[in-house]
């Protein structure tokens, strides 16, 4: 899959804007509610960072 | 390399397959998968916070000319081609290294040495064989705090002890920088020099190390290097005269004497005002180690509470009291700020300051770490996914059985291949430094010594990376001809990590109580 240069670098930013949105969210989800819910959503969150790490650098 | 991924890339697509090999064979619940990958982010923010700060500060006293001048003003030190390829190749460029990181040691320390009038091969070798020793502490300590971390020895057993183990791997840098200017005339002519300030290089480092002031181990020897060097190469007891001219075999330095004589041109700031946070660094480092300081503002600290974990495989991760822990003065990044602070301050009433350039400085830093912030985060994600699910034991396990006792000299070649593979000993160690441990253990030999030798593999092993070795090509005019620059160091890092890995097996097996 091929992205434009520009794209690329929103891209990047997003990530960047999601790690920091899924440390918190893991922490919260896994360890202080320990909700299975929330524990999913923190690993999806973390599984599109991933990818968009893959896709974006 | 055919396939040249980015750490990011790579980083991202192993927590995908590390999360799916946990759940699926390693009986690994969602939850713990999200609690390592928690533990994994909060190791993330202890690194990634030393290296931002200690970025932030070079990229400002670099755009306010104060790297230039201490550069050009090392380049002054000394008209003996040998002494400048030690003082900017093994010294400046450890210094750089030591507060910065990305291959800026290579990218500043390369062009001075072509100013000098040496090649651009032989530049783009000297700088990138010369700093190696110093990229584990280099970075205001981040490597060696990451694999501190991920191994969990305390910082003042595995700290002083790879700082002794560095101290050959120092010392034959200088020698090597020596052979690559001047063949074996050139170390013949350096030895003493080079025993010399190499001894002093090695000793300060394991004194900050010992003084728990690992973020700048680095930095101090290569102020050491620049000082001793720069006097002691003035006496004839130490260096002896320039009978010869090339003897390396890499050829002649095109046009160096007419570069050499070229006029240096006014400057901005002075050396002394560009070291200035650097000075006021250290001074803080070393306040910040004082018992009424430590007592003080042992309170003032942050650090995440994890519960312990069982796989439903019967695999225990221990539970963790304030994880990765940031302490207020004994962090690298609030001392690094503080001394920003203090070095803004001085240049504004100096007159030195540049309207919005603290601002151009961190829109820099964040450009420059974009990719290094999500490459270790990813990475040390997919490493505690690993370690608190049993794959890492299972692997060292693997490792162990196949290696045996000539582990300890293979030992810092697995360093040097994740930093060639990673371009970064950060990454190397997060890579392996759990699973080196591991291996250790199940083989019953001193872990914190493999712990070290892993780090300083990877040190060494960084020069070799393509990713740093493009960045000393593109500096010294040589795009597209990387492979020319490979053949000449690669040698030299090979040997360097050869020493390493004798002295891990020498100690294993002569001292073994001590290396535990």
């Amino acid at each position: 899959m091929t992205l434009s240069k520009p794209m690329k670098q929103r891209l990047r930013h997003v990530a960047v804007v999601g790690i920091a949105i899924a440390f918190p969210l893991l922490y919260v989800g896994a360890v202080s509610l320990g909700g299975a819910g929330l524990t999913a959503a923190a690993l999806a969150v973390t599984g599109i960072v991933c990818v968009l790490a893959a896709l974006a650098f | 390399m055919r396939l040249r991924w980015s750490a990011p890339r790579a980083g991202g697509l192993s927590w995908l397959l590390a999360v799916h090999i946990a759940m699926l064979a390693f009986g690994a619940s969602g939850t713990i998968v999200a609690t390592a990958s928690a533990k994994g982010l909060s190791l993330t923010l202890f690194v990634l916070t030393i290296l931002w700060a200690s970025v932030f500060m070079f990229n400002l006293v670099d755009r306010l000319k104060g790297i230039e001048a201490i550069g050009r003003t090392t380049a002054r030190l000394a008209s003996d081609p040998l002494v400048q390829a030690l003082l900017i190749g093994w010294g400046f460029s450890s210094f750089i290294q030591g507060v910065t990181g990305f291959g800026v040691p290579v990218a500043v320390a390369a062009p001075l040495l072509i100013m000098v009038g040496f090649s651009p091969l032989r530049a783009a070798a000297i700088s990138l064989v010369g700093h190696g020793w110093a990229v584990t502490f280099g970075s205001m300590g981040s490597s060696f705090y990451t694999i501190q971390l991920v191994t969990k020895f305390p910082e003042q057993v595995i700290g002083p002890h790879m700082a002794l183990l560095f101290a050959p791997v120092t010392i034959a840098s200088g020698i090597m920088v020596a052979h690559i200017q001047g063949g074996w005339h050139g170390v013949r002519r350096s030895l003493p020099l080079v025993l010399v300030v190499g001894t002093a290089m090695s000793f300060a480092m394991w004194l900050m190390a010992f003084l728990g002031a690992p973020q700048i181990a680095s930095s101090v020897p290569g102020i050491v290097a620049l000082i001793g060097v720069g006097f002691l190469a003035r006496t004839p007891l130490l260096i002896k005269p320039s009978v010869t001219g090339d003897a390396s075999g890499i050829g002649p330095e095109p046009g160096a004497a007419t570069q050499r004589a070229a006029p240096v041109t006014a400057k901005p700031m002075t050396a002394m005002l560009g070291f200035l946070p650097y000075i006021v660094l250290i001074a803080l480092s070393i306040v910040a180690q004082l018992g009424p300081v430590k007592s003080a503002v042992s309170g003032l600290a942050w650090g995440l509470d994890y519960p312990e974990t069982v796989t439903a495989d019967g695999f225990v991760a221990a539970a963790e009291q304030g994880y990765a822990r940031i302490r207020l003065l004994n962090h690298p990044a609030p001392l690094i700020i503080i001394s920003v602070a203090i070095a803004m301050l001085v240049y504004r009433l100096g007159g030195r300051w540049k309207r919005g350039v603290a601002w151009e400085s961190l829109r820099l830093t964040y450009s420059q770490s974009v990719t290094t912030t999500l490459g270790v985060a990813t990475m040390v994600m997919m490493a505690v996914v690993m370690a608190d699910t049993g794959m890492t034991t299972l692997l060292a396990q693997g490792i162990a059985r196949a290696s045996g006792p000539v582990f300890p000299l293979v030992s810092p070649f697995i360093g040097l291949l994740g930093s060639f593979m990673t371009g970064s000993n950060t990454n190397s160690n997060v890579m392996f430094g759990i699973l080196q441990v591991e291996t250790a253990r199940e083989l019953g030999i001193g872990a914190v010594t493999i712990a070290s030798v892993q780090s300083i593999g990877g040190s060494v092993g960084s020069s070799i990376a393509p990713a740093k070795v493009l960045v000393a090509a593109t500096f010294v005019g040589m795009s597209g001809k990387e492979s020319e620059i490979w053949r000449v160091i690669t040698r030299y890092v090979l040997l360097l990590t050869l020493i390493a890995g004798l002295e891990a097996l020498l100690l294993i097996c002569l001292l073994p109580a001590w290396t535990r």
